[in-house]
């Protein structure tokens, strides 16, 4: 079956990513070191899949400092809520699921 | 673009989403879990101080009714603990109905144990009593640390170990041992728990 696909999305840790940060919610943030530990991923390999997603403007990386450790926030932003939202909707659609 | 797209991989992509949805909705549920900890921490370290004082004062007949209410504050603090934290999250957490039903297997084995004892001629002393339900307690976190997280199970085990040295060996001061430790592991506990599990640690 030929469909439109989100690249970006359509690869299997970035897929995970995305599914992890809709399921936080609108607007809610996760600690970098929380969703690289949920998702068994090593520091390098989640930088480098969120630096891509970000380029996409499909998620929001806030860097802070808390006392004098660095944090890394990250969230959805409605951009990826959306791209998120199409990816599910064209996989159910090759599946024929309503 | 359009590409090809294979059901096989749509489905393998949708797994993985169901997949990750369940792992972050499992980190959202288990953020507050200190909570409960904390409460029941609070009153068990009521319960052992009452008992206490009010054996020194000679009142046993109030006892066992100064732990039905303190157990009563505390299924209600448990009550709205669960509502806030459905409320917090938003999300159906799958695992909290099998916790809901080990703590209710543990409360009916719990009473039938009891109601076992109660037939025969054996009497229970107060420590004996104590332990008896304490420990069904900790069994129910060993076992919900399978499912939320290691940490809650070595609650459990510690406060096993401590208990039963606390009867052996300080049975003359065992309320006192087991409000100092009930507010350590329980409190201490779940305020640990509490900044550990935090999505925005």
């Amino acid at each position: 079956m030929k469909v439109e696909i989100d690249e970006i999305i359509h690869q299997p840790t970035r897929t995970k990513i995305m599914a992890s940060l809709y399921a936080l919610g609108e607007g809610e943030e996760v600690e970098f070191s929380v969703l690289r530990d949920t998702l068994k991923l090593s520091d390098g390999n989640l930088s480098s899949h969120l630096s891509k997603l970000e380029e996409a403007g499909y998620v929001r990386i806030r860097k802070t400092f808390e006392g004098k450790r660095p944090k890394t926030y990250i969230s959805l932003t409605q951009k990826g809520k959306r791209s998120f939202e199409n990816y599910v909707r064209t996989l159910k659609n090759v599946l024929e699921i309503k | 673009m359009q590409k090809e797209f294979e059901r096989s991989e749509a489905q393998e992509s949708l797994l993985s989403i169901v997949e990750a949805f369940r792992q972050m909705r499992t980190v959202l549920a288990r953020q507050r879990v200190g909570n409960y900890l904390i409460l029941w921490g609070l009153v068990d370290f009521a319960g052992y101080i009452l008992t206490e004082i009010l054996r020194d004062f000679g009142k046993y007949e109030f006892i066992n009714f100064s732990w039905m209410v303190l157990i009563g504050f505390g299924l209600i603090g448990t009550f709205v603990i669960t509502l806030k934290m459905i409320k917090r999250t938003r999300a159906y957490f799958p695992e909290g109905f099998y916790i809901g039903l080990i703590w209710l297997s543990l409360v009916l084995y719990g009473l039938i144990i009891w109601a076992i004892i109660k037939m025969g001629e054996t009497r229970l002393s107060e420590i004996q009593v104590s332990l008896l339900w304490l420990n069904f307690a900790m069994l129910g976190f060993v076992l919900i640390g399978i499912f939320l997280g290691v940490e809650i199970a070595v609650i459990g085990v510690a406060v096993s170990v401590f208990s039963i040295l606390s009867a052996v060996f300080l049975s003359e001061f065992f309320n006192i041992s087991m409000a100092l430790l009930c507010l350590i592991a329980f409190v201490g506990g779940g305020l640990y728990i509490n900044k550990k599990w935090d999505v925005k640690k």
